[in-house]
């Protein structure tokens, strides 16, 4: 099975392994996104295409479909925050938060759904985001949905999620198939561990290699650790090396 | 008694008082479990996986020592945060007076029974304090999380392991 990333990474991609870094070294840029997952991917993606130069620092590893084994015990300790173990504040929840570039869009199961209205009601009413809503958004998304394949799941749904559907209906709750956003889906059962077969359209294979086949920089196992200030301009991000 | 352990409880985490017990993070990055750690979550294990680990004591120790090994490794890849919580309450734990009043075992780790250990964790399991309820959930992940890592463990719940040969 072809690499992508492997290709790239021969063909002159710029990837720094930090953990690799023999020493400190100070970078110069128009921009620095700090997370490589659907917000950082996305950005790069729309900045390097814009002409910015742009570098992109995440604190997981690069790892790619050759590397995904399918295995929890490699894995969830590689690609995952805290080996997958990441709690809500009660630690009532467990959050699957991805650590690895293309972060937790190079883990999900590759459900695809808009915003809903009522999170855009609460981010307007929270925070003053009040240019954003499911309309404003629409064009957006739809962009996105096209670049991410993202297309109904026709696949019959396997017996537990049909049961799932059977008792949701007698309850008279609605009850609908996911989008999802795969090309070729071999509907194999381990998208948390990686895709092996590079059908999720995860940032790992789409945005980001957008953005470093137009130059951009790409740092692993780096972390984003505090911003200087020039008076109110963000002049320097301090970062630093994590361990292989 | 209920209302002054609960006292206890809070008064020992809103001191910071766990902290001095355990010393956990003393030194930079992950540290290995103590022999007592070891003791007391083999004595953990025992209970919590009874049902899947074999009866013979000459097959079972073996494997409750590679669920500990596990649980360290897992441990070690924790956020610096979720480590020292883990080690407040692995600190706790092998204490004499806390093994007591808040797990409710009399005996040390290594002589209490599958029924006390497993007794003190359903107590933990359905507690009526989310502290206890947490701390609970933790030491399940870790057990099951060590145990299902090895591929050993896969044929008695019929898991082929992933597919192989087609990539």
């Amino acid at each position: 099975m072809e690499d992508p990333i492997k290709l790239g990474l021969a063909g002159g991609w710029k990837h720094i392994d930090a953990s690799a870094l023999p020493h400190s070294q100070t970078i110069d840029t128009d921009v620095v996104i700090v997370g490589t997952g659907a917000g950082g991917g996305v950005t790069a993606d729309l900045l390097s295409a814009a002409g910015l130069r742009v570098v992109l620092i995440e604190e997981g590893p690069l790892r790619s479909s050759s590397d995904f084994n399918m295995l929890e015990s490699e894995a969830y300790p590689e690609l995952y925050q805290e080996s997958a173990a990441r709690k809500t504040a009660d630690k009532a929840i467990n959050i699957l938060q991805g650590r690895c570039v293309g972060g937790s869009t190079t883990v999900n199961w590759t459900s695809s759904f808009r915003t809903p209205p009522e999170v855009f009601d609460f981010w307007q009413r929270h925070y003053g985001l009040h240019e954003l809503s499911a309309e404003s958004m629409s064009s957006w998304f739809a962009v996105m949905e096209h670049k991410l394949w993202v297309r109904p799941w026709d696949t019959p749904p396997n017996p537990n999620n049909a049961l799932l559907a059977a008792g949701a209906e007698k309850l008279g709750i609605a009850v609908g198939h996911i989008k999802r956003n795969v090309k070729g889906c071999w509907n194999l059962g381990y998208c948390g561990m990686g895709c092996p077969t590079n059908a999720k359209q995860s940032m790992l294979l789409t945005t980001i290699p957008a953005a470093l086949n137009r130059g951009a920089t790409l740092y692993s196992r780096l972390r984003g650790e505090r911003l200087r200030f020039d008076g109110s301009q963000v002049a320097a991000l301090d970062c630093s090396a994590l361990q292989a | 008694m209920t209302y002054g352990r609960r006292q206890f409880i809070q008064t020992g985490l809103a001191g910071g008082l766990l902290l001095s017990f355990s010393g956990w993070l003393n030194a930079a990055g992950p540290r290995r479990f103590s022999a007592a750690e070891r003791e007391m979550l083999g004595a953990v294990v025992n209970a919590m996986l009874d049902g899947v680990l074999p009866v013979q004591d000459r097959q079972r120790q073996p494997l409750l020592e590679q669920t500990v090994d596990g649980m360290a490794t897992a441990v070690a890849g924790l956020s610096a945060a979720s480590q020292q919580e883990i080690g407040e309450l692995f600190g706790l734990l092998v204490i004499a007076p806390a093994r007591m009043l808040l797990a409710g075992v009399g005996k040390p780790w290594r002589e209490a029974s599958v029924a006390e250990v497993g007794e003190f964790l359903q107590s933990w399991r359905f507690s009526r304090l989310s502290l206890l309820q947490s701390a609970y959930g933790a030491l399940h992940d870790l057990s099951y999380g060590a145990w299902y890592g090895r591929p050993e463990t896969w044929e008695a719940i019929s898991y082929p392991g992933p597919p192989r040969g087609y990539f």
